[in-house]
């Protein structure tokens, strides 16, 4: 239970940092940051995922975790620099292996086998 | 749900599985409350959802700091060059005497900044306390006379506020406030003149002159006292971009 909630007060913490803390983002990095964050969501639930099938590694966790927000960030910065929007890459991307992974996890919980996702 | 931050082999210590879940999910919840906060302040992460906007502004901003930065190398390089001018002088020779003109052209047209001794008078306007109140106002030929009185004393340089007064650098009332040149200026209005500043100041201090009139006629202006310094800085004149002879095309 120790391994729940410890996360879980983490996770409290840094949203309360965040609300406390009156950061305003210059509108030329909002988009960075969005994008960002669905990089992390998705190596959220990709970890649960894995964690769920007992192939949880903690070093593929937390690297996957920084260089996946990173990189989104950095694709989409590197897109307004060419006038390509990147984001659309990212979102699409991350977007469908959200689905996927939410999918995996709910197969697991209801103690089904995996469905074939399209990866 | 008991099952699930549980590793793969035993190989890695469970401390460290929590404490993996435990940074991301700080940072992660970081991301999110911070992203939040904007949204729900209408901040710039709005934009966010409208791609358009944000890569727009985001060209705008990149514009913005070249822009900062030639404007600083460019400041740089006059520095530089003014300093190799003043080199010049003092080396005498044939080219001393082009860029003494040289110099001297600039300091008559205000296109550079200049520091030396001069005067300093503040004049603030009046209390309003009857209905004749536009006599209580300091007014753009008040200004004037104090400009054109400056400069007939011999001021190399004549700045109101952070305004420099050039040759071209017109006085007017535009309503509310004084229009010096491109730039639109509020009371005290602080006159600031390089040159010989006992002359100025006795210039100024004349008996019946310009700022005895300012003084009088129960206008209730508040004039310093002319304030002769060691150095004072006046800033260059500063054009405005594309007022004068640009014309949009639509």
């Amino acid at each position: 239970m120790r391994m729940v909630i410890i996360p879980v007060i983490g996770l409290l913490l840094g949203l309360a940092v965040g609300m406390a803390v009156n950061i305003r983002l210059p509108i030329q990095y909002a988009a960075y940051l969005s994008v960002a964050i669905l990089a992390a969501l998705d190596t959220v639930f990709g970890g649960i995922k894995s964690g769920l099938q007992h192939e949880f590694d903690h070093r593929v966790f937390l690297t996957g975790f920084f260089s996946n927000t990173l990189l989104a960030a950095a694709l989409a910065f590197i897109g307004s620099l060419l006038g390509i929007d990147l984001t659309l890459a990212a979102v699409v991307a991350f977007g469908v292996r959200i689905f996927n992974n939410v999918a995996t996890i709910r197969h697991l919980f209801l103690q089904r086998r995996k469905i074939p996702s399209h990866q | 749900m008991k099952q699930w931050p549980r590793t793969a082999s035993n190989s890695a210590p469970r401390r460290r599985v929590v404490a993996s879940w435990t940074i991301v999910a700080a940072v992660f919840g970081l991301m999110v409350s911070v992203q939040y906060h904007d949204v729900t302040l209408g901040g710039a992460a709005i934009w966010s959802a409208l791609p358009d906007v944000a890569s727009v502004s985001s060209r705008l901003a990149a514009v913005d700091s070249v822009n900062q930065s030639l404007m600083k190398r460019e400041a740089g390089i006059m520095r530089r060059v003014l300093v190799l001018q003043a080199d010049a002088i003092r080396r005498g020779g044939a080219t001393a005497l082009v860029e003494r003109q040289l110099h001297a052209a600039r300091v008559l047209a205000g296109t550079v900044a200049l520091t030396g001794p001069g005067v300093v008078v503040t004049i603030s306007d009046g209390r309003m306390s009857g209905p004749d109140m536009a006599r209580f106002i300091t007014h753009d030929w008040d200004l004037r006379s104090v400009v054109n009185e400056l400069f007939v004393a011999g001021a190399d340089a004549v700045s109101i506020n952070s305004a420099r007064i050039s040759a071209q650098t017109g006085v007017y009332c535009i309503g509310p406030v004084v229009r010096v040149g491109n730039v639109r200026l509020g009371p005290p209005f602080v006159i600031r003149a390089i040159g010989d500043s006992s002359v100025l100041a006795a210039a100024l201090n004349l008996p019946g002159g310009v700022l005895d009139a300012l003084r009088g006629a129960n206008r209730g202006l508040d004039v310093t006292r002319p304030q002769q310094k060691r150095r004072i800085r006046i800033p260059a004149y500063e054009p405005a971009l594309l007022a004068q002879t640009g014309e949009a095309q639509q």
